[in-house]
């Protein structure tokens, strides 16, 4: 089965079609996804603007991203079902809708990142937790992510305009 | 002028028409205005998370709400700016429609509620202010400002 068949079938399961044709489902998914993305980008943002020594510079970088990590996850995850429920309705066109898969794209550039960045100078945080200005990879690393989850918004919003 | 010709005439002016007929002109000023509604909320989350007793417990409330204030600020500058131009390009859906008067009667009460009781409850002494009250002010700062972004949504997703 090809990824294109995939996404066929995936869009005549009852639960893709039910979302299509019901009147609310997919607003509603809409403003779920929406609550989601405020509360994953929201925390994401602090973190990534404490690596950027910005924002609660007075903080441990440790502290800010252990007690923000399980809301980021939380909201991650409704975005992720949410999402998962606006693709099995309409698969074929987010198939060959380019923002969806530069969406694709950036999301597995953002994860990389965030692997990346804990495998190798998060490692060593106790060295530089308290500085106001964390060293140079994990600004990078910050960067990176801040432009990544920027990205996923503006390509997720633009989406729809490529239908029309 | 009635309300539908004041409508009409915001969507003729210089701005609501360039939105309207140049391609990508629209979704651009949104995704802007979405980038405001994050620098805007993650703040706005992160100080009432922690007025709640949920994260940061090491840091001051204070110290948390003076970090991100800069970036709340920047927030609402984006919102205020990139807002009264999609409204210019939308102008008779909003007019038309219950969603926007709604958007605006949860705007106005969340900036009061932001602006004269939360910046008092994040910077009153240590115990000054009652647990029961502080807990009130940090669920309705998080529910007011989900209110205005979830009308906010409809009102470009209903015609």
């Amino acid at each position: 089965m090809s990824l294109l068949e995939f996404c066929q079938w995936l869009e005549n399961t009852p639960l893709g079609v039910e979302i299509r044709e019901g009147r609310w489902w997919f607003s509603l998914l809409n403003g779920v996804h929406l609550v989601g993305m405020a509360i994953a980008f929201g925390t994401i943002a602090i973190v990534d603007l404490r690596l950027l020594g910005r924002g609660i510079r007075r903080a441990r970088v440790s502290e800010v991203a252990s007690s923000l990590l399980p809301w980021t996850w939380a909201g991650f995850a409704v975005m992720a079902m949410s999402g998962t429920l606006m693709i099995f309705s309409e698969a074929v066109k987010l198939y060959g809708n380019l923002f969806f898969r530069i969406k694709v794209a950036l999301l597995v550039v953002a994860g990389l990142n965030v692997l990346i960045f804990h495998r190798t100078v998060y490692k060593r945080v106790a060295a530089w937790d308290l500085e106001p200005v964390p060293p140079r990879q994990a600004r990078v690393a910050g960067m990176i992510s801040l432009t990544c989850w920027f990205g996923l918004m503006a390509a997720g919003r633009a989406i729809p305009y490529l239908d029309q | 002028m009635n309300l539908d010709e004041f409508a009409e005439w915001c969507q003729r002016t210089v701005i609501g028409h360039f939105l309207r007929s140049v391609v990508w002109a629209h979704p651009v000023v949104e995704i802007l205005h979405y980038g405001g509604l994050v620098l805007l909320f993650g703040p706005v989350l992160i100080v009432n998370l922690r007025l709640l007793g949920l994260v940061l417990r090491d840091v001051s409330v204070a110290e948390v709400a003076d970090g991100v204030a800069r970036w709340r600020n920047s927030g609402l500058f984006l919102l205020f700016l990139t807002g009264p131009v999609l409204f210019l390009a939308n102008a008779m859906k909003a007019i038309n429609g219950w969603l926007f008067p709604v958007k605006m009667g949860l705007l106005v009460i969340a900036l009061v509620l932001q602006f004269r009781v939360h910046e008092r409850v994040t910077h009153a002494a240590a115990g000054s202010v009652g647990a029961a009250k502080t807990k009130a002010v940090a669920v309705s700062s998080i529910a007011l400002w989900l209110g205005v972004a979830l009308s906010g949504m409809a009102i470009g997703l209903f015609d």
